[in-house]
């Protein structure tokens, strides 16, 4: 017998695997939204995940563990594993069993809950009990400074709790979005947007008002921060990954807010001013003098109503422990990959909050809000000479060779002349090889030495055309708006950097004036260790739907046709040959 | 499901001429071979059953049920104890169900074609095995069998990690603790006491079916490649029917397992057996009356054991991968379904048919075996194609043939540079007939024939691994004098004092056995008369103190004189024995061979 497909196959494994090619796609994708996150959605076979904090999450937000197996049900091809319905049933039954309020007397937070065993089990625990005040019956008074590391805790240990002592209000700031720009656009929340805004805001209540927007690089997070802003009116403190960045903010919020110049402060390594609202950077914010969070308690004592984490992939590790102290304030963080590389993407989901709204990149760029853009490897030969170094040298100088292939040169030549009316950044890792690739694409070069000024100097001309081609290192890898940017070559990168491949092509995916298509090229020495980075690192865009098309150049950038060999036959022995 | 009864085919067979023809005219056929499957084709025909069926009275019927219930086998004895026994015979020698069998020794007994039983069962049994319903019913989770049921997804992950390292042995013949240990947690929902079970029964059920094999050195399983190959082409049914016989494999050859599962087959889906109604009927159709050395609890265990039910002491039921195979409701496999992501993922659907995931298996790495078995295509994956010497082409056409949709560039691209990488260069251990001139070379190629495999130089020619000694001994027959061993370059070669420590000190007490060198040559030693009498005073002394002496002495084959420190323990007429200083070894020392002793002075 043979079954009509649906479009979803749930795994043992909670991994929810989703079929694109089906009628059925965007139905089911609407009904996984609620409870499942999104991991990744390359071309054929979208995949989400089920979590004990998905499931959390769909409970708090009034989804039952019934709901969730009636959905999974209908969609899903198969028999929904039993393991996966236990695992709901049980996670769904977690949720709201303990509750964080406000004190009945006022003084300080209460967790509190209706089952007595278990509260005596989470007071038993070694890694809660150090959170937890006196008895107040029934359950424990908390101090509010040790809310964010309590339900840390509890989080690990898997009884989630649900937060009801509400956030800070702040102090109060009029903000409003316009519908005009202040140079002269029309403007409006687009609908992702808005939904973004929505997800994280929900009622307004404590439940939501904390978590995580993950959108690609191009589809305007800024926005859903003012969007954000706008539902908070509230002073707001928004921390950028660099001076470059936050200036974007400040231009941003002027430009899109009827915001004026005095109510934003800069708080910087230039500046130290504090105001309704205020942008630094996480490299002041984790700054430490005698081993003090200066500038972090100059800001903390303010009353914040929102605190904005720009490139929330990127926060350090100091911010995490500062993070777990601001858990009375509202917290967004925005990011493109929700990739650490450190691995620590869970503390982030605990500190800051849950993913709370995503997007394929391929859907918006199908719905014309990213750029479409081809990715291209080439797989540069190594010279004789250096090939031979590369053979006899240790790991990290082979990596070092391979990624300084001087071959790559002649081929960035090559690809800067054949996109002549575009505009081309050329990114890399190593200085050596950058200053050779702008002196001989006569082209401006940005590292960490340029002076800030000079940076944002030539980022400004390269926006308005002054320049068409810019060669930069990592400093552009991420939070730089050069809208106009429509070809990348990348010619060296950090090892297997999934976010960094992400983040560079995130450079060039701003929308493009008649839709004009951008270009990723990523250079990379064949048969070296590179090659074998390059495929890690290309794998977040794969999983985003991203195509790269591979081409092979000679060790004197020429384009080689690969020939296959046949394969060497081992010699078969018929068994009556054998003795 | 039911494999019960001679086969039909086997019956036609050993049917005399005469009869045969008789049989074969019946169905107006010629009387030749060529006939046989027509006349097999038309006696298991539905519809002809159903009429025959129709045709027949009462008593014929309950003596097929009860012929079903006795596993397909009746004596004669017994059948002329039954009412209107000619009669009843008569009617269905007429029906082509029953035919009259003697063994080898001459035991004479009816017998029902095991071709017949499924069918005669469910339009015989049916309503009395659906009145042993319990009341309370469960609904099935899937409304198919899937040809990748658990079973067969698991014993799929056996073979797999099997094709790629041999299941290492113990002495006493079972898979190794921490590759079962392994191997049950990527079982399907299994883990533990279960899982190890369930891996049990599948190396089995694996060895039943020739699909694993002894390495060279019986000390571990690897998948036969073709036998393999072979299972995972058959027909879903066929591929369950051997899981259902493996099951039916019991303790004392009883028929029991067969009955049940067949009376719970004829259950609706979501109903169970009640045991207790089940108990009652087959005492009552003196089936357990038959089967009185196994008891109903012990046959239900082994086949919850091998999967085939599910249930407790009260109630039980064919599993549903057992119900819908025994009801013949497969999925059928759809071809060319599986999916190449460009993140590398293959994702294979639970109808894509075993052999295309058996050709996956080949030239991608197994990541998971679930409802959707994902693979990942690597550069480790391709490691099984290049040892069945595939071409790129072939694996790229392979892929090509078993995806719903284009391989994406960056795929097909790394794959052809990986080929290129893995196939430049290759580690091969061969055998050589290494000659010091061409001629000679050409010598000894002619002389050995077929035995070479292929030449590799001029002065090389490359023979069978393990062909050797037979090569010395041709060559040896062909005039071609050689040495007598087959020599290892690229070993460092054994120094002298290395071959020494080898050969010359033996362990423990064991030189008076004669199995130690002892009669080897003494080769020019400088002669020095050595004071007997003063040695063994030194020794002496040294034994009782328990003091060290260092003996200089010439041991047998070495040709060179050696001198060790021990303590010495033992001294006889011929010889001394002590522990050597350095290592913790006892050596024996002839007198005869010892030139010098003197004492090590106390530090």
């Amino acid at each position: 017998m043979t079954l009509s497909r649906l479009p979803l196959v749930v795994q043992s494994d909670l991994t929810l695997l989703l079929e694109v090619d089906n009628p059925l796609f965007e139905e089911a994708r609407d009904a996984l939204v609620g409870f499942a996150e999104l991991v990744k959605s390359p071309e054929h076979i979208h995949t989400y995940r089920l979590s004990n904090l998905s499931i959390w999450n769909a409970v708090a937000s009034g989804l039952t563990a019934g709901t969730i197996l009636q959905r999974l049900a209908q969609y899903s091809q198969y028999a929904v594993p039993p393991e996966v319905e236990t695992f709901i049933a049980d996670q769904g039954r977690r949720y709201g069993r303990l509750v964080l309020q406000v004190a009945p007397d006022g003084d300080g937070l209460w967790l509190t809950g209706n089952d007595s065993t278990l509260l005596t089990l989470i007071a038993s625990h070694k890694t809660v009990a150090p959170y937890l005040g006196p008895m107040l019956a029934p359950g424990f008074r908390i101090a509010p400074e040790m809310r964010g590391l309590l339900k840390q805790a509890l989080t690990k240990i898997g009884w989630p709790v649900a937060d009801q002592a509400g956030f800070r209000a702040g102090v109060h700031l009029p903000i409003a979005l316009r519908a005009t720009t202040r140079c002269g656009r029309p403007f409006s929340l687009r609908d992702y947007q808005a939904q973004a805004v929505r997800a994280f805001w929900g009622d307004g209540q404590s439940l939501h008002g904390h978590g995580i927007v993950v959108l690609p690089c191009g589809a305007g997070k800024t926005v859903v921060g003012l969007g954000a802003m706008e539902r908070t009116q509230a002073h707001t403190l928004i921390l950028t990954t660099s001076l470059a960045a936050l200036h974007q903010w400040r231009d941003e919020i002027l430009d899109k807010t009827h915001l004026n110049q005095d109510d934003i402060a800069e708080y910087s390594a230039q500046k130290k001013e504090i105001g309704p609202i205020t942008l630094t950077t996480y490299q002041l914010l984790s700054h430490r003098t005698r081993g003090q969070f200066s500038h972090f308690s100059a800001l903390d004592a303010h009353d914040w109503g929102l605190i904005i984490y720009d490139e929330v992939h990127l926060l350090p590790a100091p911010v995490f422990r500062l993070t777990a102290s601001l858990q009375a304030r509202r917290r967004l963080g925005l990011t493109a990959t929700l990739i650490r590389e450190d691995g620590r993407a869970d503390e982030v989901f605990a500190l800051i909050g849950p993913k709370r709204f995503d997007m394929a990149w391929k859907q918006l760029e199908a719905e014309g809000w990213i750029a479409s853009a081809a990715c291209h490897e080439i797989r540069v030969s190594l010279e004789r000479a250096h090939r031979e170094r590369y053979a006899a040298a240790d790991d990290p100088e082979r990596i070092r060779i391979a990624s300084e292939n001087p071959a790559k040169l002649s081929i960035v030549e090559t690809l800067v002349a054949e996109h002549a009316e575009d505009h081309v950044l050329v990114i890399g890792q190593y200085l050596g090889q950058l200053e050779q690739l702008s002196q001989r694409l006569q082209a401006p070069l940005i590292t960490g030495k340029t002076p800030p000024k000079e940076r944002e100097r030539l980022y400004k001309a390269f926006r308005e055309g002054e320049i068409r081609v810019l060669v930069v290192s990592k400093v552009a890898n991420f939070a730089i708006d050069l809208p106009d940017a429509n070809v990348a070559i990348q010619v060296s990168g950090t090892f297997g950097s999934r976010q960094e491949e992400a983040q560079r092509l995130g450079r060039i995916l701003r929308p493009k004036a008649e839709g004009k298509r951008a270009t990723f090229y990523t250079l990379v020495s064949g048969e070296t260790r590179e090659q074998d980075f390059s495929q890690k690192r290309q794998l977040f865009l794969c999983e985003q739907g991203y195509r790269y098309d591979v081409a092979h150049a000679d060790a004197n950038g020429q384009p080689l046709e690969q020939s296959m060999p046949r394969v060497i036959p081992f010699p078969r022995v018929a068994s009556e040959d054998h003795v | 499901m039911l494999s019960m009864g001679p086969s039909l085919w086997q019956v036609l067979r050993l049917l005399p001429e005469e009869e045969r023809r008789v049989l074969l005219a019946e169905f107006g056929l010629p009387p030749d071979p060529s006939s046989f499957s027509s006349a097999f084709e038309q006696l298991t025909d539905l519809e002809r059953i159903d009429h025959q069926l129709d045709l027949l009275s009462t008593d014929s019927r309950h003596f097929l049920s009860d012929l079903l219930l006795s596993a397909g086998y009746l004596s004669w004895e017994k059948a002329a104890k039954r009412p209107t026994p000619r009669r009843v015979l008569a009617e269905l020698d007429r029906t082509g169900f029953i035919y009259h069998i003697e063994d080898r020794y001459l035991t004479r007994q009816i017998a029902l074609p095991r071709e017949f039983a499924d069918i005669l069962w469910t339009r015989l049994l049916a309503r009395e095995s659906q009145e042993l319903a319990a009341t309370t019913t469960t609904s099935r989770r899937e409304e198919a069998v899937y040809d990748a049921s658990p079973f067969f997804q698991d014993l799929f992950q056996l073979l797999s990690y099997a094709r790629v390292e041999p299941l290492p042995l113990t002495r006493q013949g079972s898979i190794f603790k921490r590759v079962e240990t392994k191997m049950v947690q990527k079982f399907w929902s299994a883990d533990g006491e279960s899982g190890l079970q369930r891996l049990r029964h599948l190396e089995w059920f694996a060895r039943h079916q020739a699909l694993l094999t002894y390495t060279t050195d019986t000390r571990g399983l690897v998948v036969d490649e073709d036998q393999a190959g072979i299972f995972f082409s058959k027909r879903p049914a066929e591929r369950h029917q051997a899981w259902f016989d493996y099951g039916f494999e019991s303790i004392s050859y009883s028929h029991l397992p067969q009955l049940l599962a067949a009376t719970a087959a004829c259950l609706a889906p979501e109903q169970w057996l009640d045991l207790e109604k089940l108990r009652a009927w087959l005492s009552a159709r003196g089936v357990l009356a038959r089967e009185t050395h196994v008891n109903l609890d012990a046959h239900l265990a082994r086949l919850r054991e091998v999967e085939l039910w599910e249930g407790d002491r009260r109630r039980g039921r064919l599993t549903d991968a057992a119900y819908f195979a025994a009801n013949g409701r497969y999925v059928d496999p759809v071809p060319g379904q599986a999916l190449v992501q460009p993140t590398g993922e293959v994702m294979v659907p639970p109808e894509s048919p075993w052999e295309e995931r058996w050709a996956w298996d080949a030239v991608a790495e197994l990541v998971r075996c679930d409802r959707m078995t994902v693979y990942r295509i690597s550069k480790a994956g391709l490691e099984r194609a290049l040892d069945l010497d595939w071409q790129h082409q072939k694996v790229l056409t392979l892929m090509g043939n078993l995806s719903k949709s284009p391989i994406p560039p960056n795929v097909r691209s790394n794959l052809e540079d990986w080929l290129r990488q893995l196939t430049r260069h290759r580690i091969l251990e061969a055998t050589l007939v290494h000659s010091q001139s061409a001629a000679d070379s050409s010598q000894v190629e002619r002389a050995l024939g077929s035995k070479v495999l292929f030449r590799l130089s001029s002065t090389d020619l490359v023979i069978a691994p393990g062909s050797g000694p037979t090569v010395i001994r041709s060559l040896n027959k062909a005039g071609i004098d050689m040495r007598n061993r087959i020599e290892r370059p690229g070993y460092p070669a054994a120094s002298s004092s290395e071959a020494w420590a080898v050969y010359s000190e033996p362990s423990g007490l064991t030189m008076e056995n004669g199995r130690q060198p002892m009669a080897a040559h003494l080769i020019g030693l400088t002669p020095e008369l050595p004071d007997y009498q003063s040695i063994q005073g030194i020794v002496s002394t040294a034994i009782r103190h328990g003091r060290p002496i260092s003996v200089r002495h010439a041991p047998p084959g070495l040709g060179s004189v050696v001198e060790q420190k021990l303590i010495p323990y033992r001294m006889e007429n011929g010889w001394i024995q002590g522990k050597l200083v350095s290592t913790p070894q006892l050596v024996t020392i002839y007198f005869q061979r010892i030139l010098a002793v003197s004492e090590v002075p106390s530090r």
